[in-house]
């Protein structure tokens, strides 16, 4: 189980579609990969896994956002800057460390692209980040007091904004 | 079946409260049902022009709220793959926005309101624009914390659009 967990999935994916078993399980003598399926079920239902592949999947909207044209809001919105998307991508790893959790990544038709979470009893919260390089954030929700800043998405230490979504999601 | 065009009409000024207004949604910016504020541009759309505010279609000149997507409604461009029809109602728009965080000093309030901006081969086109409270209807550009809770309110009010249900009789 250890073992499996340390290991990125590709890893584990491409170690047991090998015939023989790399050394890496030869040392480990209580272990042995005869129920390759079991393996892959351990994995699918780890959270540890799943919170994994969410962040992967985040990133890579972030960077499909760079594929979305002027207008794609059906009206006049601007495309994301490329400097936008790379802050986005950074800032989502800040947010993986901090321990939470955002819904989607996506373009804002303010020019930028927003990373979103879903909190309970209706309250949402935006963190976005503009073509013009500024940040801010907001959490809101009806029946909620709304609660909004600005921050520098290069700031190193972001733990005011995110104990803020942490508090009030 | 094409959008009603302007034909030398003016504008018409009277909007019903049960009115609809029309506005197209990008399916990417859709989760679960609900509008992702995203999707909403609030930074440029809000001027003192009300032309250049946020577009929509009022009810009382569509044949349809597919109007939206037709290309004569849509500047040109064929949407009907990629992006919906949602809408608010007339005497949903918000009135007596305050500041956010308010200020001490500050005791102006902005609502929302609809106005009739028939472009000639789309005379249903309108946009929600915002006023001062003491002056209704003369589009100004509201403080940022103004727009944001329009962006935010238009977000989670906007509702999807549907063809009526056949008579059974």
């Amino acid at each position: 189980m250890i073992l499996v967990a340390a290991l990125p999935q590709q890893d584990i994916l491409r170690l047991l579609s090998a015939q023989s078993h790399p050394a890496i399980y030869a040392q480990a003598s209580n272990f042995s990969v005869a129920d390759s399926e079991a393996i892959l079920s351990i994995s699918h239902e780890s959270s540890f896994w799943k919170r994994e592949l969410h962040f992967q999947q985040l990133t890579q909207a972030a960077r499909n956002a760079g594929s979305y044209e002027i207008g794609w809001d059906g009206y006049d919105a601007p495309k994301p800057s490329d400097d936008s998307i790379n802050q986005g991508i950074a800032l989502l790893n800040k947010i993986k460390e901090a321990g939470l959790s955002p819904s989607s990544v996506l373009p804002s038709a303010d020019g930028g692209i927003g990373i979103s979470f879903r909190g309970q009893n209706g309250r949402r919260a935006l963190l976005e980040i503009s073509n013009d390089g500024s940040a801010s954030y907001a959490i809101y929700g009806k029946g909620h007091p709304r609660l909004v800043g600005e921050f520098s998405p290069t700031a190193a230490n972001l733990a005011v904004v995110f104990n803020r979504l942490s508090e009030n999601l | 079946m094409s959008p009603q065009a302007a034909e030398g009409r003016s504008e018409n000024p009277t909007f019903a409260p049960e009115e609809l207004l029309f506005r197209r949604v990008p399916y990417s910016h859709i989760e679960d049902g609900e509008v992702n504020a995203l999707a909403i541009a609030s930074e440029t759309k809000f001027d003192p022009d009300p032309k250049k505010c946020t577009s929509v279609l009022r009810s009382a000149y569509t044949e349809s709220f597919l109007d939206a997507l037709r290309t004569d409604c849509a500047a040109g461009k064929d949407l009907s793959k990629t992006h919906t029809v949602m809408h608010v109602t007339v005497s949903d728009l918000p009135k007596g926005l305050e500041i956010d965080p308010p200020q001490k000093d500050s005791r102006l309030r902005w609502d929302m309101y609809a106005d009739h901006n028939p472009l000639p081969l789309c005379y249903a086109h309108s946009t929600i624009c915002c006023c001062n409270e003491k002056e209704p209807g003369k589009a100004v550009l509201p403080p940022p914390s103004v727009r944001k809770q329009f962006r935010e309110w238009f977000a989670a009010e906007l509702r999807p659009s549907k063809a009526p249900e056949a008579d059974p009789a």
